[in-house]
Parts: structure tokens; sequence; C-alpha cells
């Protein structure tokens, strides 16, 4: 049986397509900004917008609105989200793959392609404004713990802590996008908050 | 039973992080205490979640702040006025381009929106306007035709001749991919065939009195037997705010002329004449002149830096061809063609197979203009400047060859104050004839004494000679190593043509009596120059000459200045002798000078130079104690240190340390604004401090670096932003125990860490300077150390990967120092180590390998040079147990055989 979705906007899709979804669009822009610029490849911070790669987001999701309204499994935003990580993941290559014809030391791991939140986007996190050294240290050392008990999870527990945290999604999002019953998300969301909460104590010197 | 859909702490969890990320501060224990049954979890997972939104919190920000500019609309429009949108074919900092129907006409053109953020401001607008009907009125073959301007509700836009070619940016980056390039025997041909095209069509724009402001590659469309030139004026439309804002706009500030940014308005024809020659340089050489790519590092490269000399870099480029791009990019707009029809008519005449215009900018050229562009040079009275080119000049072209010294500084004058005074003849012929009127010979000698002072400050300016202290940080280089030399290219020119100067005034006072000291002085400077251009024989040999000198005149008139200037040279010797590894020689020189200050009169003793004398000398032989403690260490093997090693400074080292410490201190009690007084001191405390480490006693260590950084930060608060202050404080704080084997104190660490800000800030500020360079090497490699050691891994491993960036840019601009080599294959060695412990042994393999490739490279080319057998033996161990760990026990076996041999090998 599929699923049924209970959300307004494909109906509203269905009723006035394209000009609808530029006003959706709009109305997400904001939650899909704060996704890319979270999987954006820290190589890449600086040299591409992640409000130009939205764009391009939209313009993919004009060409791509005819199949989902032929069968929508998702719920819009879930949709949007999907589209925006395809794009992405093509900005990734052209990108990445002009560094490396550009003669520069860059290996391709696998999060470039998969667009993952990577150990490099986490330390694109710890530059920040430094006022005090000795500040920047304290708050360095906190940081990067809590970046390295997250790294330190399994993947499904981190991409699940992302997911709700990072990216700001519901319980009901998370579960469209994996895929599974909301029970079972929210299972596995508190078990990771746990998990979490094990990996920052074992690690040495968090006196949290 | 239906299962609840989710869970309780989770509701709770989604409600708590939505308040704090409004802004709130919700507290855990009111939600524990109200659910009771679930308080361990519920505790675990809340502040978990206060830990992970902090994080989050981080990120968002940063992100509004991005965000904080103008939206833009996502739909394309389908009309816009007269015009039916078909698709779009291009967007850029300047807006989107689409390809649109002219529907009354029936005709198709290109459009190009302006984008929203510009399309608020009635000021833009109405420049926008201007500039595109200026732009529409241009007619050339080459300059695409503008139709018109428009405007729909917010939407401004303009209206050109559609044109089916493709960005040169795009053919280059193309071209830039391709492999069989460099062989087509007429891509060169093409060059200047652009090049002639956008020339004749800025000379034609220039007459109408149109800049094109933003010539680039992507701003030249190529068709298949057409070229085109498009968007004359519209960078104008960028202001401050937008330039800061899109990554597009740095493909703008790419090809920006230097005095674009130096001066407002300043630009004119020849600023878009430099930006062609940079777009040809470009597709000449494929790749950009100018490589960074933040705003920031490219605005400085762009205002300090000449891109590479394009003749040396691209192969097979036709010399005359290179010339014009050279001269169509020299830094100052009068040295560029002076129009664009001018660079037009080079180019043909180079495709023509005639000969060209554009002269080879001469050494001696270049040499005026360094000295134009040095601020020292610059502050100097115009005459003295006059005078400092003529002589340069003149010793550049080797005339000191074929006349006397005097005579050329005699011309040199004469060029200096052609209408000022005649002095100048003053001055050739005092040379001439001795018994002239002593008037004029006192005037002729004081400009030459003018100019020697001049050269002082000039030869002082270039290049630090003060090394970092706390650069050691492996003790795999057997013989010591001398770090002179390092100089920027037209730095090391310079001197070597002071040298010349230098030589023949030498030569010819030495008989003068007169001149004494300053004939002495000369000498010094002789050996300074020769030292740092790394040629530690000669430089001795001149400071012995300064010293023969010092002691054969009669300097009853100046004895104290005699003297001081005679330390300074033996403590010169010495210090070479000292990174010569003859440390019993080093300390007998810097002895030598301590008994010249013991035999001055009562008087001079005290007086605050002898003093300051005193502690620089006493300091540089705690310096021989500590580095022959260094190299003695090294060379009874590694590791058993602390064994056969007393913990105590032998009575020695620790007298002349107090002697140095007392005698300075009181120095800086007498006079609080002695400067060079607390530098001294501070200095003499990081000597002993690293002494301390040497040797591991924590304790002494960690009272000399308090007073060395108590020190240095009441004087950098004082004066914040002077460099040397800043090399020394970030130098004292990142002096370490030797090798970071473990991890390092908090307190240490943090003190590493400020150091890696300062450092990196200096080395900003000062791209080419090597001990600013180096420390900020030294001390990512030993935060990156730290790093690894507490586990930080990513920390680790940006600083690693830093730091090894950082050392073959070093060991690049001074091939042949073992010293760069050696701290490059240690910072790969710990950077592989913490791999491994990623389990990544693939990319620890890449990293040691890279590393003993690079150490064999190098021993190949310069002989051991001091390279340790340990390191390379090392090494090939941990290569091999990588290899065996993959499995592979074959290449296991080959790097373990290589380890044996060069284990056996002397």
């Amino acid at each position: 049986m599929t699923q049924v979705l209970d959300d307004s906007g494909i109906e509203r899709l269905r009723a006035s397509g394209d000009e609808e979804l530029g006003v959706l669009f709009e109305e997400y822009a904001d939650r899909l900004d704060r996704i890319i610029d979270l999987r954006l490849d820290a190589r890449l911070t600086g040299r591409v917008d992640p409000a130009d790669v939205v764009q391009e987001t939209f313009l993919e999701a004009q060409k791509k609105l005819p199949r989902y309204l032929d069968n929508a499994t998702v719920p819009v935003f879930v949709w949007l989200r999907g589209v925006a990580l395809d794009t992405l993941i093509h900005v990734h290559r052209r990108h990445l793959a002009q560094m490396r014809d550009a003669g520069l030391d860059v290996s391709i791991h696998g999060h470039a392609d998969n667009a993952g939140v990577s150990s490099q986007s986490l330390a694109g996190w710890l530059v920040g404004d430094l006022t005090s050294p000795s500040q920047a240290v304290q708050r360095e050392e906190t940081v990067a713990k809590v970046a390295e008990a997250l790294e330190g999870l399994d993947e499904i527990d981190r991409e699940v802590l992302v997911l709700r945290h990072f990216e700001q999604l519901s319980n009901d999002e998370v579960a469209a996008i994996v895929g599974v019953k909301k029970a079972a998300t929210s299972r596995r969301y508190t078990r990771a908050l746990i998990r979490f909460k094990e990996a920052v104590e074992g690690l040495p010197g968090f006196d949290w | 039973m239906t299962e609840p859909e989710t869970t309780l702490v989770d509701d709770l969890a989604e409600e708590f992080a939505e308040r704090l990320r409004g802004g709130d501060s919700p507290s855990i224990s009111e939600y524990v205490d109200s659910h009771p049954d679930h308080a361990d979890e519920l505790r675990d997972a809340l502040s978990s979640i206060v830990m992970i939104e902090q994080l989050a919190k981080r990120r968002e920000q940063d992100r509004q702040l991005r965000r904080s500019r103008p939206k833009r609309s996502f739909a394309d429009p389908e009309r816009l006025g007269d015009y039916r949108i078909i698709r779009r074919i291009g967007h850029g900092g300047m807006g989107i381009v689409y390809e649109a129907v002219h529907e009354s006409l029936d005709r198709r053109v290109a459009l190009k929106l302006l984008p929203p953020h510009l399309s608020e401001s009635p000021r833009h607008v109405e420049r926008f306007t201007r500039e595109v009907r200026a732009a529409a009125r241009l007619h050339h073959t080459n300059i695409v035709p503008v139709f018109g301007v428009g405007q729909q509700d917010d939407a401004h836009f303009y209206v050109m001749q559609l044109i089916n070619g493709r960005g040169l940016d795009e053919i280059i980056r193309e071209q830039s991919d391709a492999d069989d390039v460099a062989l087509q025997p007429d891509r060169f041909r093409r060059v200047a065939e652009v090049g002639v095209c956008v020339s004749g069509a800025l000379a034609c724009a220039h007459e109408s009195g149109v800049l094109h402001r933003d010539v680039k590659p992507a701003n030249i469309l190529l068709e298949v037997d057409h070229v085109w030139v498009t968007d004359f004026g519209l960078a104008r439309l960028l202001d401050e705010e937008s330039l800061t804002a899109t990554g597009d706009v740095v493909g703008t500030l790419r090809y920006s002329a230097p005095e674009s940014f130096e001066r407002e308005n300043e630009s004119d024809a020849r600023s878009d004449i430099y930006s062609l020659g940079l777009t040809l340089y470009e597709f000449a050489s494929l790749k950009p002149a100018f490589t960074e790519s933040s705003r920031a590092k490219l605005l400085r490269q762009i205002t300090n830096d000449s891109p590479p000399a394009i003749r040396t870099t691209v192969p097979g480029l036709p010399a005359d061809l290179g010339l014009i791009i050279e001269k169509a990019i020299s830094r100052e707009p009068q040295h560029r063609y002076q129009t664009a029809a001018e660079l037009a008519a080079d180019l043909q005449r180079f495709l023509e197979d005639r000969p060209i215009l554009a002269r080879r900018v001469s050494q001696a050229e270049r040499l005026r203009r360094w000295c134009r562009r040095n601020p020292i040079v610059a502050g100097l009275s115009a005459a003295t400047a006059t005078l400092l080119i003529a002589v340069t000049l003149l010793s550049t072209f080797g005339y000191f060859h074929l006349r006397t010294a005097y005579e050329q500084v005699g011309e040199a004058l004469g060029q200096a104050r052609q209408s000022a005074t005649n002095a100048t003849n003053a001055a050739a012929q005092a040379r001439l004839e001795r018994d002239r009127a002593r008037e004029e010979s006192d005037r002729a000698e004081q400009n030459l004494l003018t100019a020697l002072r001049a050269f002082e400050k000039i030869a002082d300016q270039i290049g630090s000679r003060e090394l970092p202290q706390s650069i050691r940080i492996s003790s795999d280089v057997t013989a010591p190593v001398a770090l002179s030399g390092g100089l920027a290219e037209a730095d090391a020119e310079l001197l070597q043509s002071l040298l010349g100067f230098y030589d023949e005034f030498a030569i010819r006072n030495d008989q003068s009596r007169s001149w004494d000291i300053d004939t002495a002085r000369v000498h010094y400077r002789i050996g300074d120059i020769h030292y740092r251009l790394a040629r530690n024989d000669e430089a001795v040999r001149a400071w012995k000459r300064c010293l023969e000198v010092l002691d054969n005149a009669s300097r009853s008139n100046n004895e104290l200045a005699a003297s001081l200037l005679a330390i300074k040279a033996g403590n010169a010797i010495g210090r070479v002798h000292l990174l010569s590894g003859r440390f019993d020689q080093a300390s007998t020189s810097f002895r030598e000078s301590l008994t010249r200050l013991d035999t001055l009169s009562a008087g001079d003793r005290s007086s605050p130079s002898a003093r300051l004398a005193r502690g620089v000398t006493l300091t540089q032989i705690i310096n021989a104690w500590s580095a022959e403690h260094h190299y003695e260490q090294t060379r009874r093997g590694p590791r058993r240190r602390g064994t056969e090693n007393s913990n105590t400074p032998p009575e020695g080292l620790l007298a002349d340390f107090e002697q140095a410490r007392d005698t300075l201190t009181q120095l800086t009690e007498a006079q609080p604004d002695n400067q060079d007084g607390a530098l001294a001191l501070a200095r003499c405390y990081s000597s002993i401090l690293t002494y301390a480490w040497a040797i591991d006693d924590p304790q002494l260590a960690v009272t000399a670096k308090q007073k060395a950084v108590a020190i240095l930060r009441r004087l950098q608060s004082g004066s914040p932003t002077e460099p040397d202050v800043s090399l020394h404080l970030a130098d004292a704080l990142a002096i370490t125990p030797e090798a970071v084997t473990k991890p390092l104190s908090m307190q240490d660490a943090a003190d590493l860490y400020e150091s890696e800000v300062m450092a990196s800030r200096l080395h900003e500020r000062f791209p080419t300077s090597l001990p600013y360079h180096l420390l900020l090497a030294s001390t990512r490699h030993k935060l990156g150390a730290h790093y690894s050691f507490t586990e930080n891994t990513a920390q680790a491993e940006a600083s690693l990967t830093a730091a090894v960036d950082d050392w073959q840019s070093l060991s690049s601009t001074s091939p042949g120092n073992a010293m760069f080599e050696v701290a490059h294959a240690r910072t790969r060695w710990i950077l592989a180590d913490l791999l491994r412990r990623q389990d990544r042994p693939d990319e620890a393999i890449q990293q040691l390998e890279t590393a003993l490739r690079d150490l064999e490279d190098f021993i190949a080319r310069n002989g051991r040079a001091g390279v340790s057998n340990g390191l390379l033996v090392g090494l090939y161990r941990r290569v091999a147990s990588l290899h065996e760990y993959r499995g592979n026990t074959k290449l296991a076996a080959e790097f373990l055989s290589k380890a044996d041999s060069k284990k056996k090998s002397p």
C-alpha cells in the first residue's frame, strides 16, 4: 500500500504547477540553503555560494516536477531536499574535478560524492572569528570535542542527529527521508542522543 | 495495542531544541523533574542537545551572516516587455543572460537581466542606464552591439545581439584540460589574433570615451571566425558592497589593474590594457596570472606582486609575444602601452613577423622600479633618492669597471641635482683633484655619506636576519644548517648591486685616514650583504677586514663607536661559526667582544649602548652553549636524553646568563623606554628557555618563558604593529620541548596556538619574509603534533597538512636547505601516524613515500648535507610496517631491506 501523504503542497502543485512551485520554493529556500550550506564540501567554501546552488535546485525542480507529481511518495519539502542534494553532488563533481586538474593536492573522499557531512566540513565550522587566542583555544576545544564525538558515532546515529539538529528537520520529515515509520526514527533519535552523550564522556579531558 | 508514534523523549527533545533555537535557555532539570520515570534518559538526551545545538548554532550564525544580503527571486521570467524569454544561457556577477525573441521585430537577441539587489537602488539603475546607452553608441566589428535597455516592474535589463560563441574562459579551461594543446603550433598566433581584435575594440571604445572596466576571459566571446567583446562599462555597477558579496566578482578582481585599488577613480584606458594583458597571459599560459582564490589574498597579490615572468614559464612561447604581454601588464601604467591602438599595432607586428616596439624591461629599469616601490626609498629626499637610483644604475651597468668610483658618484650627483646645485662637480672633481677647495670637498663627501646612510637604510630593510629560536623541531639534522639567504630575487639583485658600490668604495678609501670608521662600516656592510646572500666565507672575510681597519685606525676621537662596530663584526663572525658548527670558534669570537667591552673607559663601559652590546653578546654565548648541546645530543644518538644528561645547566652557562640578565635588567630599569634593551632582555630569556628545554628542565623553562613573554607583551602593547616585536613574541610563545613527542601542557598548547595565529598574520603581511614563514611552518607542525597526541584528529590533520604546504614552499624558495627537507619529512611522518590510527593506511603510505622520495631527491642533489640516517631508516621501517599491515609482504620486505642497507651505510 502506498503511503498516504497529508501534504496540501502537493495538491497545490497539481492545481497550478510551475507558478505554485515558485511560491513554495520561496517558502523553503531558507531551509534548503541551510542544508546546502551544511553539506557543501569545505574546500568549496568561498568559491561556491550556497544561494547559487539553491537557485540551480529550483531550475532542476522545475524540470523534475512532472515526474514527482506522477508518483509523489514523499512530502514536497523532502522531495526538494533530495533535488537539492542531487544538485549539490553535481556542483561537487564540477568544482572538485577542476581543482584536481588545476594541480592542487586534493583527494576526493567518499563524502564529496555522497554529500555527507564530512570531517572536513565539521572542521570548517571551527574557523570562526577568533577574539582572544586563549578564548579561541577554549572554544575550539569544546566545539571540537562535540564535533569529534559526532564523528565517532556510527553513521546512522550521526546522520539522524545531523538531520534533526543541523538541518533542523522534524521527526516527520526524517521519517519520510529515511523511509521508515515515525516510531522507529523517534527511537533511533533518542538512542543517538544517548550514544552521543556516552561518546562525549568517553573523550579524554572533557569536563562538560 | 497501538504503539505510540513517537517516544516521550523525542517529543520533549523537539520542544527543547525549538526553545534553544528561539534563544530561550530551557532548564534541563525542569524537564527531568517533571518526568521522573525517564529522568536518566532525559538528562542525557537534553544535555546532548545543548552541546549539539551549540555547534549547530555556530554554523547557523555564519550562514545568516552570509545570507544577510538581499534575496533574489528564483523563477526565470517568461517575458520581459516586448521580449519572450527562451532559455537561460549563462549567469555571472552582472546578472543572468537569456536568449530571447524580440517579438515585434521577430529577431533573436541576448538579454541580460540586472541582478535584483542592484535593481533596487535608483542610483544603480540610473548608472546602469547611462552605461548601457554609452555602450550602445559603440560601433565596431568586435564589439557586441547593444540594442537598448528595458524595464518591467522591478526588473532592469539590456538587450544585445545574440552571439553563438563561447566564452574565452571556457575555451581556456578546456584547453588546459587537454594534453595536446602545447603541441599545437598556431596556438600562440591565436592568442595574438584574439589580442588584436580585442585591443582594436578597446581602442574604438576608448576613443569614444568609454572604458570597459571588466576585460576578462569571460567577457570575450569567440565564434569560429570572429571575436567579440561584451559588457562594456558594466563593472561600474559593482560597488564595494557587492564586491565582497559574490564569488563571481573575484573573477573580475583577478584581472583588475593594481592602480584601481590604490587610488579611487584612477582607472583609465591603460587599466583596460592591463586587464587585456592578463587575459592574454592566461590564454597563452592556460593558467591565471594571479591564482589566489580568497578576495583578501588576491588583492594583496595584485597590489604587491608581479605574475611569474611569462617568457620563462610558458614553454614555446615566442619571445616577442611574451614581451608584448609583459609590457601590457607592467605594474606602472606609464610603462604599459599607452593606448590600445599601440598594443594592437605591436601584436599585428608580431603576427607579421616584423620587429615589435616593446622593449624588454632592462634589469636597471627593474631596479629603478623596485626603488620606487620600496617605502624607505620613497621616504628619502628626492635628491638622495635620485642619487641612489643613479648609483644603483651605474653600478649595475658595470661602469665601475671603466671609471673610478668617485667619478660615478659625481655623475650620479649630477643626475640627482641637475638644476639645484653644482655640488655635483665638486663631488666629481674632489676625487680627481684632492687639493680642491676644502669646503667643496667636504660637501662632496657629505653627499657621499648621505648616499651611504641611505644605502644602509635600504640594506637594513631587505629581509630580516634574525631567525626564530623556536624552529628546531627535529634532531634529525646532524649538521648545523646556515639559514641565511631566502631572499626575494629582486632584493638579492639590489643587494648585489649595492655590494658593487660598497666594494668600490672600500677599495678607494682603504688608504684614506679620515674615512676610517666609514670604511670599516662599509666592510661590515659588505659582510652583512654576503651573509644575506648566503655566502658565509666572503662574509667572514669582509668582517675580518672591518676589524683590521678598526684595529689599525687612529680612533681617539670616537673610541666607543669604533668598539661597538668591532663588537658587531666580531659577533657576526661568531654567528657564522655557530651556524657552521664551530662552537669553540664561535665562543672565542663572542668572548673577544666581551674583552673589547672590558677595555673601554669606565664611562664608555657604563654607557647604554655598551651595556646593550654586553647583554646581546652574552645572549649569543648562551645560544652557542645551547647549539653545542643540541648537536652533541644529536651526534650521540636520539632518545637517550635524560639518562646521560644532568638536568641542570653547567655553572659557566648560568654565570653568563645571570650576567646578561642583570646587565640588561639594569639597562631597562634605568631607561624604561629603551626598546632595544627590553627586546634584548626578552631574547636573553628566550635563549635560556631554549636551553632549558634542551636539557629538560621544565622549571627553568616555565620561569624564563613567563619573563620573556611578559616583556614582549608589554613591548607589543606599546607598538602593536611592529613586526619585529610580534615575531619575537610569537617565537617565545612557540618554544616548546624540542620535538613534540607527547601532549603539551594546557599552557604550552595555548601559547603555541596564539603563536600560530600571530605567525600566520605576520606571514600574511610579509609573504616573502623567510623568518615569518619558517615560524609559521614550525608552529603548525608542533600544533599538529600536539593535536595528534591529544587525538584531535581533524585539527591535527589540518595543521599538519598546512605545515606540509609551508615546508614545500620554503624548500622551493631555498632549495638545498636540509632543515626544511627534514622538517618536511618529519611533518609527513607524524601525519602518516595520524592517518594510520584513523585506519587510512593507503594515505599514510602515500605521505611516507612522498617524504622519502623528496629526501632521496634532496640527497641525490645535495649529498647528505646533514640529513640523519636515523630519519631515513625510520621512514623505511614505517612504510614497511604499513605495507605489512596492508598485506603486501613483498613491498614490506623491500622497504625493510632498504632500511637495513641504510643502517649499515655510514
